[in-house]
């Protein structure tokens, strides 16, 4: 098990501050801040002492939310590529899209919050999960679930000699 | 749903918020077409939104494909009901016209969100969302083998065939000119499928029957897959891959398909097992054997005995999502996925004397035909 986490030879974790529109301080590990496309593309620039990000838009209740899906992702991802690297199976993906369906299936101002925030913070997968959740919500059914519904219900073919 | 519609347009009553544009373009575009058509009537931005260009378009490009199929009778019935496997079932009625006895339109091909119809003399292009149908009437004798976009003018354009004492008479119809072009070729594309396009080329395989009529003798492995460069408007052939036939051509049996972009063959004259290439370098026409499907297991999971040596009928062939769309006898469909060998049957087999034809389709919001 030579892939496996050791955290003892683990540097100290570097970390950014995330400041709510409500005013709460966030500590967040850096690779999870860098799930944001729009705090990704400044961050080279910006000094290490001073990585600290307003953000305006995004309520501490939802920040929490999206901070809670990034680092979901982070680990996850970390998980999947050990497994491929040792090329052990693993149902990781599997597992991480049921994990994003009940991250997700939130009351619609919570949704609504999500939506804003993934789109303000550029983090596409979250902006995509949120927005497939809206269409879902809309239809009341997911194409996926049309996909793989394939036997057409009994009544709806007609076959003209069954009078006969 | 409507509501919900409204809620995406509206400002939120309570905290203000409305969202952005494109984050509500992109919620439409994932609804199917359908959907979208029915609250347009009672809302006016998404009415707006659906008529326009940029958006039809994406929605197309995303929207999920469902399979579209049709049982067609020998008997006089006088329409023609499409099943699509997200659970619509749409009809065309053809009440309206004389129709010629026994022989209605039949599907023949899914392009660009429109379902095109073949009957006698006439070709029907039908968007079953929004119901929009075109029926472009065909000379006597002259039978549809194409359709496409012309990509410099957009114009819709079929290609319809009729023989001549030695050779094969062809017409490009332009839907909005209303013009037709003329073209004559040696090599008669089949006219039971539709081509294939890709890169900018129509692809059948050619048809044994009309080209023995007119030639005397069947056409030869190396003439055996026809194409149609539809910026230059010309006819070529080229060989179809692996074994060869002897002197009795099976080029019936063999199929064009197209899988990731790809062009691909399908070769069942062994009546053993369906054989799949890919042609994996368009330029230097370097084709590879991909797939082999057992027509046993087909057979078996319609319920069939399979013997060796007698004729399979199975036929129809088409991509859906990476798996195999087969028809097997004449109104059996089944979808065969080629990585675990599992089947799955598309819709319900009818136990009568009807003939089904199933193409996948997207069901779109494009219209303006003509």
């Amino acid at each position: 098990m030579k892939d496996s986490f050791n955290p003892s030879i683990e540097p100290p974790k570097k970390t950014v501050t995330l400041v709510s529109s409500d005013g709460y301080d966030f500590e967040v590990e850096e690779e999870v801040a860098l799930e944001s496309q729009v705090i990704k593309d400044g961050f080279e620039d910006k000094a290490v002492d001073d990585r600290e990000y307003l953000l305006f838009n995004v309520h501490s209740d939802t920040l929490e939310l999206i901070i809670k899906y990034c680092e979901k992702h982070v680990s996850s991802r970390k998980s999947i590529s050990a497994a491929a690297a040792s090329s052990s199976s693993s149902n990781g993906e599997e597992a991480l899209k049921e994990w994003d369906e009940h991250f997700i299936s939130v009351d619609t101002n919570t949704l609504y919050d999500i939506l804003m925030a993934a789109d303000y913070l550029n983090i596409k997968s979250l902006l995509d999960l949120a927005i497939q959740k809206v269409a879902d919500t809309i239809h009341g059914r997911s194409p996926e679930q049309i996909r793989k519904k394939f036997n057409i219900e009994n009544d709806s073919i007609i076959d003209p000699w069954a009078s006969e | 749903m409507l509501e919900k519609v409204y809620q995406l347009f509206y400002p939120n009553s309570f905290t203000g918020r409305q969202l952005p544009d494109e984050i509500i373009v992109d919620i439409f575009g994932r609804l199917p077409a359908e959907c979208i058509v029915r609250c347009g009537h009672a809302c006016k931005p998404l009415h707006a939104l659906m008529r326009s260009p940029a958006f039809v378009y994406k929605h197309l490009n995303r929207a999920t494909p469902v399979i579209a199929f049709s049982y067609h009778w020998k008997s006089y019935w006088e329409e023609v009901r499409v099943h699509f496997t997200d659970d619509l079932v749409r009809t065309i009625s053809l009440k309206s016209v004389p129709l010629e006895k026994y022989y209605l339109p039949v599907l023949f091909c899914s392009y660009n969100g429109f379902l095109l119809l073949r009957g006698s003399k006439e070709v029907i292009i039908w968007n079953p969302i929004s119901e929009q149908l075109v029926r472009v009437t065909l000379p006597l004798g002259s039978c549809l083998c194409g359709f496409f976009i012309y990509p410099q003018t957009m114009e819709y354009r079929i290609i319809h065939q009729s023989r001549e004492s030695n050779y094969f008479k062809f017409f490009v119809y332009g839907l909005m000119s209303k013009e037709s072009k003329k073209i004559t070729f040696s090599h008669p594309p089949t006219t039971e499928k539709a081509p294939i396009l890709l890169h900018g080329v129509l692809h059948w395989m050619v048809s044994d029957d009309a080209y023995q009529i007119v030639h005397g003798v069947q056409p030869d492995c190396s003439n055996s897959i026809v194409l149609f460069n539809i910026n230059s408007e010309d006819f070529y052939t080229t060989p179809h891959p692996g074994v060869q036939c002897g002197l009795k051509k099976k080029h019936g049996k063999m199929e064009l398909i197209e899988m990731e972009g790809h062009l691909c063959f399908c070769d069942s004259s062994s009546n053993e097992n369906v054989v799949i290439w890919i042609l994996e370098d368009y330029e230097d026409m370097i084709w590879r054997k991909r797939f082999i499907v057992m027509m046993e297991s087909l057979m078996e999971f319609c319920g069939i005995q399979w013997r060796y040596g007698y004729n399979v009928n199975v036929g129809g062939f088409q991509i859906y999502n990476k798996e195999l769309l087969v028809r097997v006898s004449k109104n059996d469909i089944i979808l065969y996925d080629l990585q675990t060998g599992v089947c799955r049957r598309v819709g319900n087999r009818v136990k009568n004397d009807s003939h089904v034809v199933a193409v996948p389709h997207i069901n779109s919001l494009v219209l303006d035909i003509d």
